[in-house]
């Protein structure tokens, strides 16, 4: 967003300056320790040497070994002939524990690209480890393309229908509700294609799995003609926002907004189809920048929220300050340059905006919250551990930088979320384990059966696997 | 009231922008923002030997030929130079790779790559040909 982090960064060091008047406010707010102490203790390295980590740092593994299978048939030969614990691993953009392993971390970057096309049917078949930005260009160059992507596209695309990652927009279900079929190794190193004809309930059990049914290796997807998208950027009032949320998410095949905690402004994104040629291309650089601003504004103002607030309605943009087209592709998504760590859930509609005020409240009521929550809806699907298997739902992301502390998403975000009938993000933080989920997956039972069928010895569960999976634990 | 608030916060800028200035460390090294043709020629630079090519789609693109994702682009000598010369040469460049390096993962979203691999890769990055 076309913001100076210069300039704001002046503006709230200098306001700090000025602030030598009320010197003890100050002193004791830019003296606040919000950094989070490293869970993960030191480990001396594993005879192997190998190590893991997931992009936000929160996970950390050592492995007996990595491995980077170049087939089909070798990886269900190591899987066959082995007893040890398998995990596997797309990108580690997930915050949960979803890959550490003491045994085998399954790395699938060779399982990458387009197999093949049908331009007739607009369906394809992709090698699961493919990364989604890779994937998604690739079939527009086959005249192709995907209904809808997340944020992020490093993900691979087992990785990001295993956790049910989705985008935004009212009228468009999650990324796995697009899998027609798919090809899985077993945990008994077998073989299997899965369609929803020849072993339905398998097909739904298996499009949301975690990684823990099978090492998934390629799958087969209804697509769509490739298109382009329209992208609008609005800065305005939060309350103007929050008002009409709900009109912009029916207005708009895409729509989203980044409520920002504390400022009397916050952003909304709308896209839509449009024909032509690409123009004004959006430049991902300044969401960082405006970061730095907000954080900026925190660490100098934040003791006075009557001058931060005046900092931002006088220094921030107003109004459009976006319009762009492009691809979809390129327009759907970015890479995330800052990291950070985030819970997020997924509320029935109805609900979901009734939590989404009293969250507003509950980030407004701390002062040394800047990072902008992220609102989103998904329409429904019907995987068995899908968040969105009984209908359309808002999503509310809840973020930290990186190194400051969020035990506030657990024991103040989490309780509200849960309070209006929230599903959380599999790849996101969270604390349910199988009791509490097994009040909100109908078929979280049938799932978990399965999954005993499939693999008796527990060797595609971790820790953080048991706790969801296994109702003894 | 408001023009109270706002002279207050004027007022800041200048003192902050002289404070900002004497301290000097806010703020990414001074690389020059690539052109749009620098950002096209990233977007479509693949290497000319195929397996490499395979490697670098499946492992490099996603982050190094998009510009705004504080990877180093693909192809823009001045984002690299700045590195090579920050951390001294391509063998501390390779070690970043293997160990991860601020946003980027330990290897690079590539586990099987040995270090010549990272080498090939970084050379092709570092000029958008090889």
């Amino acid at each position: 967003m076309p913001i100076s982090r210069r300039t704001v960064l002046k503006t709230a060091v200098g306001a700090g300056v000025v602030a030598a008047i009320p010197a003890v406010p100050y002193a004791k707010w830019v003296s606040t320790d919000r950094s989070r102490p490293d869970p993960i203790l030191a480990k001396p390295s594993t005879e192997s040497g190998s190590q893991w980590s997931n992009w936000s740092g929160t996970e950390r593994a050592y492995p007996e070994t990595i491995s980077v299978p170049e087939s089909e048939a070798t990886l269900a030969e190591f899987i066959g002939n082995s007893t040890g614990q398998i995990r596997p691993v797309g990108s580690g953009h997930s915050f949960s524990g979803l890959v550490p392993s003491d045994g085998t971390i399954v790395d699938l970057s060779r399982f990458s690209g387009l197999i093949e096309t049908d331009r007739e049917t607009k369906t394809a078949r992709i090698w699961a480890g493919t990364r989604l930005r890779q994937g998604a260009r690739q079939m527009a160059e086959q005249g192709l393309g995907m209904m809808n992507l997340p944020d992020i596209d490093v993900q691979t695309f087992a990785g990001s229908f295993a956790t049910a990652t989705h985008g935004t927009g009212a009228g468009l279900s999650a990324l796995h509700d697009h899998v027609i079929g798919m090809r899985m190794i077993t945990p008994s190193g077998d073989i299997v294609d899965i369609d929803r004809e020849t072993n339905p309930e398998l097909f739904q059990a298996a499009k949301v799995s975690l990684g823990a049914l099978g090492v998934i290796t390629s799958y087969d997807l209804q697509l769509r003609d490739t298109y382009s998208l329209n992208r609008r950027v609005e800065i305005r009032g939060t309350e103007d926002i929050l008002d009409s949320a709900q009109d912009q998410f029916e207005n708009h095949r895409h729509f989203e907004f980044y409520f920002v905690p504390n400022s009397p402004l916050s952003a909304e994104i709308m896209l839509n189809e449009y024909e032509g040629e690409p123009f004004s291309p959006a430049v991902s650089e300044d969401d960082d920048e405006l970061l730095v601003a907000l954080e900026g504004l925190r660490n100098h103002l934040g003791w006075a929220p009557w001058l931060r607030k005046a900092a931002v309605q006088t220094f921030f943009p107003t109004g459009e300050i976006e319009n762009s087209g492009d691809e979809y592709w390129r327009m759907l998504t970015s890479s995330r340059p800052s990291k950070f760590h985030e819970m997020e859930y997924h509320i029935p509609l109805e609900e979901g905006f009734k939590a989404l005020r009293v969250i507003v409240d509950l980030m407004n009521s701390n002062p040394n919250n800047y990072f902008p929550m992220e609102v989103r809806q998904t329409a429904g699907d019907d995987a068995w551990l899908s968040p969105f298997n009984d209908g359309p739902r808002i999503s509310i992301a809840v973020h930290a930088a990186h190194t400051e502390r969020y035990d506030h998403f657990f024991t103040e975000v989490e309780p509200i979320f849960r309070k209006y009938g929230g599903r959380p993000h599999w790849g996101k933080l969270h604390s349910l384990t199988y009791a509490e989920l097994s009040e909100l997956y109908p078929r979280i039972s049938d799932f978990v059966e399965l999954r005993e069928q499939m693999d008796p010895t527990g060797r595609m569960l971790n820790t953080h696997l048991s706790t969801l999976f296994q109702p003894r634990v | 009231m408001k023009r109270i608030v706002l002279l207050v916060v004027f007022s800041a800028v200048i003192l902050g922008g002289s404070w900002f200035a004497l301290n000097g460390t806010i703020g990414p090294e001074k690389v020059p923002e690539p052109t749009a043709a620098d950002i096209a020629f990233a977007d479509t630079a693949t290497p000319t030997n195929q397996e490499l090519t395979a490697v670098y789609d499946r492992s490099c693109r996603s982050c190094h030929a998009l510009d705004g994702t504080g990877a180093p682009l693909t192809g823009y000598a001045p984002d690299w130079t700045a590195r090579l010369n920050a951390r001294g040469g391509l063998g501390a460049l390779v070690v970043s790779a293997r160990k991860g390096f601020k946003e980027m993962p330990a290897m690079g979203l590539c586990n099987d790559c040995s270090d010549a691999n990272f080498e090939e890769l970084i050379s092709f990055m570092m000029k958008g040909q090889n």
